[in-house]
């Protein structure tokens, strides 16, 4: 670590600090132990197992000051919503609520959808459950817990179901170098069922730095599907941590979509806390220029007869690259338990770089356990299969990519959202593989 | 002076007594490591004034080093300070008779089927004429030296070999490598050393059998295996009969170089002290293998690991030149409280190189085991193909079984396939081999001897059937 990295993000937080006098007791003492053990913690290296394939020379390397409130209009924001009928949306612009831009029709009973900021003095569950889950040792979660300004705060109440998916858009629009933090809670409740969606959307040129923290939390019975979709600027870093925690027979189904960012990592931390829980875990990493996505996933199965399953994919073009690390871990007495992890990787470029490392730490014999890795290049076998149907080599590379990608966006059961990425694809792959 | 070499027999030893003698040899140099150390260890040995050097720069490189601790097993702070860097080839203790050794090495010995000329060896029973050593390593180094073939200890091949020594020593795993082989590059005893001149086939496995040097080789062993090109050589180490020995720390060095055309098997069956069943005692074994595969070779490692507390090594294969071929085949099992961390790095450089890699894990009692291993495309490899497959047996609810694959491709075309499973035999095939009348105990056997087949397949014919047993005999009370 440099020496310039010491005091690295104080003057973020003590601008943050002095911008927000009016916060709670309690959070304020969060905010507190957090920014300590991010001093005592400092910016992890490559010298880091778990950080051996990602470089944070870019974001070590400069003073990030916090980001201010910017407005924007809905035009600006037009390509990355999802077309839906009634569609509940928030929006957040540098970390910063943006009620102009929010659509939020008359809500079902017992669900609410907040942001943080509003809720801080009235909603006492908040109190109870922020913070509470993601592990506060990781660098990054406890600099979030710091230096969040604001973010989503969506609860379901026991027995609700809700179709219409939730989508919350997080927007950085900056003119110089800035950091934002933005902060999510997800809880339903006991046998809800809620959907909901996190756009990362990056507008302007500058370089930020994004470093987004969700707790997502699935009480007994309840089920929440969620999907995280990076569309970050090329300027941009980003950092995620999705803590899971599911508990007695619920479950929860998660997709980390990484479509831009310069440099993106995503950690997705699941804990089955209870007996008979469930998680599904998909990943589509789509690279190209100089991208670097990395994806760290852990599972942990704490007590018997849990499921887990993870698709994690990747195709990298160019010189990007992209590393996943997956990691199941199986406690003692954990029996019956059953979790899979798939990780295949297509290279599109000789420039192209992928890192891969799927772990399994078991520690009970009554367990189905696998995994498998892959990395490759597209089957010529295939390609001429669909030559000899009339294809010319670039719309049949073109198509089996897209089918390669599409195995993990076809298990996005969001209608609205799978089909917006369906669409996002096909413009995709029209112009990834060149002439 | 005995006062030291008490408390390092009472670390070495702990609760295992047998066959251990007291007497303190004259030709033993002090416990500890210096720069005088290596230079005494290098002048008993008459080591030119190059080996000498190079066994000082490894030293002044690993006294800048730090012990790694990112590996699974954890074990006591090794006192590199109280271990004794330096003793002449002790004879081992003899025994007029097989009548007084000890019986349950000698049903081990039964049940492996060892023939009782060999138990008599391995026991420590004074040769009779018929089994003469001396003899018998007469005719094979007239035979192996017909071709051309050297095979000698480590020693030997420095006073009649320096050439072959200076090329190829350090020129796979450099003396800065990595702590435990660096602390072997300053400090190693003796070992062996092989070189088979282009296009020969050695006619023979060559073996620790009969390994012109096998006695008192010990803790820092080094073994240099060159098959120049267009040879072919099978090298077996170890053996399947228990081995107790009084080192607590192994730290071996095994390079192997196979120049253009050449293929090298490398065998290694280990069953050192694991310890009692609370895991006291018992071997650390951190051993560095790496062999070095130039235009069209072929490195071949084949495992068999039984012993050790705690096993640490990773045997690797640098596929350098194009269409060479790395192959990694392991059986482990832990039992009782025996650890390890093992697997195997295949680094793809040269073009259309492949790699198989099948690792086979069984864990029981308290046993814990991780499979640790990488697949590395450089961007020039085109055309690299990887075929892993690491599988984990569990036996007994409180073992713990860790796979640890790492993959960095490179090169848009090459193709890396790896899977991993953990299960546990299931009840259905016990009850099925136990209703055709086997006891639990041989049907648990058999399962995994069946889960270890591909593996097992891959050692010679002899081997195969001795490290068959093996397993049965270490899986006996583990099961149940």
């Amino acid at each position: 670590m440099t020496a310039t990295t010491e005091n690295l993000f104080e003057h973020a937080y003590t601008a943050l600090r002095k911008a927000q006098p009016q916060e709670p007791g309690w959070l304020s003492e969060l905010r507190e132990e957090a920014f300590e053990n991010f001093r005592a913690l400092g910016l992890p290296t490559i010298k880091h197992e778990e950080w051996r394939w990602t470089n944070l020379k870019s974001i070590s390397g400069t003073d990030w000051s916090p980001a201010g409130p910017v407005h924007i209009t809905e035009e600006q924001l037009k390509p990355y919503l999802i077309p839906n009928d009634d569609e509940i949306r928030l929006v957040f612009v540098n970390g910063h609520f943006a009620e102009q831009l929010c659509k939020r029709p008359p809500l079902p009973e017992g669900l609410i959808v907040e942001p943080i900021s509003r809720v801080l003095d009235s909603d006492e569950a908040l109190q109870l459950k922020l913070a509470r889950y993601a592990e506060q040792t990781n660098p990054f979660t406890a600099l979030n817990t710091a230096l969040f300004t604001d973010g989503a705060y969506i609860r379901a109440g026991n027995g609700i179901t809700v179709e219409t998916p939730i989508h919350v858009l997080y927007v950085s629009t900056v003119d110089e170098p800035a950091e934002i933090s933005p902060r999510t809670l997800i809880f339903a409740g006991e046998s809800s069922d809620i959907r909901v969606v996190e756009s990362y959307v990056g507008l302007g040129t500058a370089a930020r730095l994004v470093n987004a923290v969700s707790e997502i939390v699935a009480k007994g019975n309840s089920h929440i599907r969620h999907v995280k979709l990076l569309r970050e600027t090329d300027a941009t870093a980003h950092v995620g941590w999705n803590e899971i925690n599911v508990e007695r027979d619920a479950g929860v189904t998660a997709h980390s979509i990484c479509l831009g960012a310069a440099l993106a990592r995503n950690d997705v931390h699941a804990v089955l806390a209870a007996e008979g829980a469930e998680c599904t875990l998909n990943g589509l990493v789509l690279g190209r220029g100089t991208q670097h996505f990395d994806n760290h996933v852990v599972v942990d199965h704490r007590l018997p007869h849990g499921r887990s399953d993870q698709l994690y994919r990747a195709v990298v073009d160019d010189k990007s690259r992209s590393v996943f690390a997956g990691k199941v871990i199986v406690r003692p007495g954990a029996s019956g338990t059953d979790a899979q992890q798939q990780n295949n990787n297509l290279l599109l470029s000789d420039n192209a770089k992928v890192d891969t490392k799927p772990q399994l730490e078991i520690y009970t014999d009554d367990v189905k356990c696998s995994h498998g890795a892959t990395s490759g290049q597209l089957d010529p076998n295939a390609v001429f299969f669909l030559r000899s149907r009339g294809l010319d080599e670039r719309a049949a590379r073109n198509l089996l990519t897209f089918a390669f990608a599409n195995d993990v966006i076809e298990h996005i059961k969001i209608d609205a959202v799978r089909n917006r990425l369906e669409e996002i694809m096909a413009e995709r792959f029209a112009g990834l593989l060149g002439g | 002076m005995a006062e030291q070499n008490e408390s390092i027999q009472a670390l070495a030893e702990q609760e295992y007594k047998h066959g251990w003698t007291s007497n303190v040899d004259a030709d033993q140099l002090p416990p500890g490591l210096s720069e005088d150390i290596v230079r005494a260890i290098s002048a008993k040995k008459n080591e030119p004034e190059w080996l000498t050097e190079w066994r000082l720069r490894a030293y002044r490189h690993w006294l800048k080093m730090t012990e790694p601790d990112w590996q699974k097993p954890k074990h006591a702070k090794i006192e590199y300070d109280k271990i004794i860097y330096y003793s002449a080839p002790k004879k081992k203790p003899t025994v007029s008779s097989l009548d007084e050794v000890d019986p349950e090495l000698l049903e081990t010995f039964e049940k492996l089927g060892i023939s009782l000329d060999e138990q008599k060896r391995l026991s420590g029973v004074a040769v009779d004429a018929v089994f003469d050593s001396v003899s018998v390593k007469t005719t094979f180094r007239e035979e192996l030296s017909k071709q051309g073939i050297v095979f000698c200890s480590f020693s030997e091949a420095v006073a009649d070999h320096p050439e072959l020594v200076k090329k190829y020593l350090g020129s796979v795993v450099p003396y800065t490598d990595n702590y435990f082989a660096t602390l072997n590059s300053a400090v190693f005893s003796d070992g062996s050393f092989c070189y088979i001149p282009p296009g020969v086939r050695c006619p023979m496995e060559l073996s620790t059998y009969f390994r012109i040097n096998s006695a008192g080789t010990g803790q820092f062993e080094r073994t240099l295996l060159i098959a120049d090109e267009g040879a072919y050589v099978s090298y077996l180490e170890g053996c399947t009969a228990p081995q107790r020995d009084e080192n607590q720390l192994h730290a071996a060095v095994v390079e192997l170089v196979a120049l253009k055309g050449a293929h090298i098997k490398y065998s290694t069956v280990q069953n050192w002290y694991p310890g009692d069943k609370d895991g006291k005692g018992g071997v650390y074994n951190f051993v560095t293998k790496r062999g070095m595969a130039s235009e069209n070779a072929k490195v071949s490692w084949t495992q068999v690991e039984t012993g050790s507390a705690i096993t640490w090594k990773y045997p690797s294969c640098v596929l350098k030149g194009d269409n060479s071929v790395g192959e990694f085949y392991s059986v482990a099992l832990t039992r009782d409280c025996q650890m390890a961390d093992t697997g195997t790095k295949m680094i793809h450089i040269g073009k259309n190189t492949r790699s198989t890699i099948i690792s086979k894990g069984i864990s029981a009692g308290r046993g814990d085991q991780t499979y640790r291993g990488l697949v590395q495309i450089m961007p020039r490899a085109t055309g690299a193909r990887n075929y892993s497959v690491c599988d984990s047996l569990l036996l007994g609810s409180q073992c713990g079984a860790h796979t640890v694959p790492y993959i960095e491709s490179g090169n848009s075309s090459a193709v890396i396939e790896h899977e991993a499973s953990t299960s546990k035999i299931s009840d259905e095939q016990i009850f099925f081999l136990r209703q055709r009348g086997l006891s639990e105990e041989d049907a648990v056997s058999m399962i995994v001897n069946g889960f270890c087949k591909d593996v097992l397949s891959e050692l010679p014919m002899e081997f195969a059937v001795e490290a068959q047993k093996l397993l049965g005999v270490k899986l006996e009370g583990a099961v149940g």
